[in-house]
């Protein structure tokens, strides 16, 4: 006999207004998330080798990060049952009700349009494609297949937010060049150990709600395992741009000296396993990338004026 | 069961009639600063195109 339908089995949303205010829109977007990925797109277009005109580079980077906060939108849109459930997003537009899931997703596709079409009329093609395929990565691939399939969930969609320097590279130079690549290759490393850290100290909320994140599905040591693993590939990767002559001392000693600690986290966190670590580790790593970013130009320039 | 009675939709309250007049604002400055930024994007590259053709 069929078992009788119960209120157990569907997530109870509020009941929808859509009052949200311009804040509620623009906390849809992940504006913490939209500052990293305009600061590494401006990196990205102030490394690149050819000049743009500084309104052209703000509308770039306006559209880039609108195109990051749709993606965002959606993803909200489309995690609004497992984000009412958790401590860290329950707090959310859709979770609290202030926007429906219409609505965020309405918002969501017409942003994502905009930006992209946006970006291909005033800037190039090829920056254009490159942020639709970013939006598509993150909304459809990382948000709706992988996030709740496996654990590798968050280094195969980490591709997703490190593709922001390429595509400010893009929008300045039309072209793709081994140097963007590895400022992507340096934010893919850097996105597993970040987000494992995270998952170590919320690993009951992602068991309660399903999601295979590392530590739930192969436990903590094994994910301690897994970050020390990444933090060694991405200390290597992080003066890659040195070693290869893109950058110069200052870059080099900087980005070891971040790295350095970067790993002596991870050490911490492998020795102790306390979630304690695991949050310093977590916001270090927010810093570190901020830090190895900014050592980019700031290398160049002092190259520069030496 | 009446239209007003479904359970997700809510009568427009003052407060919520004040909130949807305020994103409209909100959203009209967002397009007049779009259409701005259009036209500024517009004015650089004419600009770069007569330069390019001057030289």
């Amino acid at each position: 006999m069929a078992r009788a339908f119960s209120s157990d089995d569907v997530t109870v949303l509020p009941v929808h207004t859509d009052a949200g205010s311009a804040r509620d829109y623009i906390a849809l977007m992940k504006p913490r998330v939209m500052s990293l990925v305009i600061f590494t797109a401006g990196i990205g277009m102030m490394m690149a080798p050819s000049s743009i005109h500084p309104v052209t580079a703000f509308a770039a980077l306006l559209m880039i990060a609108l195109g990051a906060g749709a993606s965002a939108a959606l993803n909200m849109w489309y995690d609004a049952d497992i984000d009412s459930k958790m401590s860290r997003t329950a707090l959310r537009p859709i979770p609290s009700g202030v926007i429906s899931r219409q609505g965020a997703l309405a918002f969501g596709l017409w942003m994502s349009g905009l930006s992209v079409l946006c970006l291909a009329v005033m800037v190039n093609y090829l920056s254009a494609a490159l942020l639709a395929f970013t939006v598509l990565f993150y909304a459809v691939f990382y948000t709706m297949w992988l996030k709740r399939r496996t654990p590798q969930n968050i280094v195969i969609g980490g591709a997703a937010g490190a593709l922001p320097p390429v595509i400010g590279w893009a929008a300045v130079a039309n072209a793709v060049s081994l140097e963007p690549l590895l400022y992507f290759l340096i934010i893919f490393m850097w996105t597993p150990p970040h987000f494992w850290a995270l998952a170590l100290i919320k690993k009951d909320e992602y068991a309660a709600v399903g999601v295979p994140m590392l530590p739930v599905t192969h436990g903590v040591r094994s994910t301690c395992w897994h970050i020390i693993a990444y933090s060694t590939v991405l200390v290597a990767c992080s003066v890659l741009p040195a070693l290869l002559g893109y950058s110069g001392p200052l870059y080099l000693w900087g980005a070891s000296a971040l790295g350095a600690v970067f790993w002596g986290l991870s050490l911490w966190v492998v020795g102790s396993r306390q979630t304690r670590a695991a949050g310093w580790l977590f916001a270090y790593s927010i810093f570190y990338l901020f830090a190895l970013f900014a050592l980019l130009p700031l290398d160049r320039w002092m190259v520069a004026v030496s | 069961m009446t239209k007003s009675e479904l359970p997700d939709e809510q009568a427009w309250t003052p407060e919520l009639l004040r909130q949807r007049r305020r994103r409209a604002a909100v959203m009209a400055v967002a397009i007049a600063a779009l259409v701005g930024l259009f036209f500024m994007v517009t004015v650089v590259r004419l600009a770069e195109n007569i330069t390019q053709g001057a030289q």
